[in-house]
């Protein structure tokens, strides 16, 4: 068993994919604040954020959450 | 489990590829050297051999070994040096490598042989492995190794040795330049022309599945939607409401 991990000690490219699939998350409830768009905009920009991370990010979380997040 | 996929392409390993279990003869002239090798480490250490002499004692004693390519725990180049076992005067005498110097398929050590001796381990990789990692310089001694193999066991056919080398791809690159390094594609149309009877070709057979299975293997984690536009399009208010399409 692997042992869990505080979020906190994860790499920073990992941390910034989870906070831009928590923001697509987030989209799909109600539209973004304007603090949250800027913030969306920055994370498009940064090459450490992938699309393949935001994938992970977002099984992870489906994986936690399958009953309170819908799938497409 | 999105990351768990049947590859439908997957080849099927041969069965002679798949294990080995040779009848080791320690009297032949490496076999003698080799008992007199394990001598010089602790008990319960672990020493791969490589090259000519694994083909010697385990196919044919007059099968000629100039030295015993090996290696093993980090001090084992300066024991052997300390006990004469390197000196070229020697028939054969003891070559202290880097695992780095076995360049063979990544699979060798799945399959290879481990002989218990006085407590030791010798570790006797699968010919096929030895006779890859022969391709890198393919030399006229080279061959004789590939000759005396399928002499003795009727392998490699052309078919086994076609899906090791997908397995082994990697070593058809280009080497650095610090290195000097042979052209693999070129190695093995020369054992084709001189084993098979026949040409081929390196890239269409051996270097293009092999590259499309590796890439069959990495599609269930290449994403479809390109969540990072979709980002972008949240930045610029021109998003609307939905999930985010999950393509896992």
């Amino acid at each position: 068993m692997f042992a869990k991990m505080h979020p906190k000690e994860y790499d920073i490219e990992w941390r910034k994919s989870r906070l831009a699939a928590r923001l697509l998350i987030a989209n799909s409830k109600r539209p973004l604040s304007p603090r949250r768009q800027a913030l969306a905009g920055l994370l498009a920009q940064d090459k450490g954020v992938s699309n393949r991370l935001i994938k992970h990010a977002l099984a992870g979380f489906y994986a936690e959450r399958p009953h309170t997040i819908s799938l497409d | 489990m999105p990351w768990l996929v049947f590859m439908p392409n997957a080849p099927t390993p041969s069965p002679w590829t798949s294990s080995w279990n040779p009848q080791v003869n320690l009297d032949s002239p490496a076999g003698r050297t080799i008992k007199e090798l394990v001598q010089l480490v602790p008990t319960g250490t672990q020493i791969t051999l490589f090259g000519s002499a694994p083909l010697q004692i385990s196919f044919d004693p007059k099968f000629l070994s100039q030295d015993i390519d090996c290696f093993g725990p980090s001090d084992l180049k300066a024991l052997v040096d300390s006990h004469g076992l390197s000196e070229s005067s020697r028939k054969p005498y003891v070559q202290v490598c880097a695992a780095l110097n076995f360049r063979t398929t990544p699979m060798w050590s799945t399959r290879a042989y481990s002989l218990p001796l006085d407590g030791r381990i010798i570790v006797i990789p699968h010919p096929i492995d030895i006779l890859i990692a022969k391709l890198n310089r393919m030399e006229e001694k080279d061959l004789k190794a590939f000759k005396l193999v399928r002499e003795k066991t009727g392998h490699p056919t052309e078919e086994e040795m076609i899906e090791e080398l997908r397995a082994a791809v990697d070593l058809f690159r280009p080497g650095f330049d610090e290195e000097k390094a042979n052209d693999m594609k070129t190695t093995t149309r020369i054992l084709w022309r001189e084993f098979f009877g026949h040409d081929i070709d390196v890239i269409e057979k051996i270097i293009r599945p092999a590259l499309l299975l590796r890439e069959e293997g990495y599609a269930p984690d290449n994403p479809r939607t390109d969540y990072k536009t979709e980002l972008s399009r949240l930045a610029t208010h021109q998003t609307s409401v939905g999930t985010p399409s999950y393509d896992g």
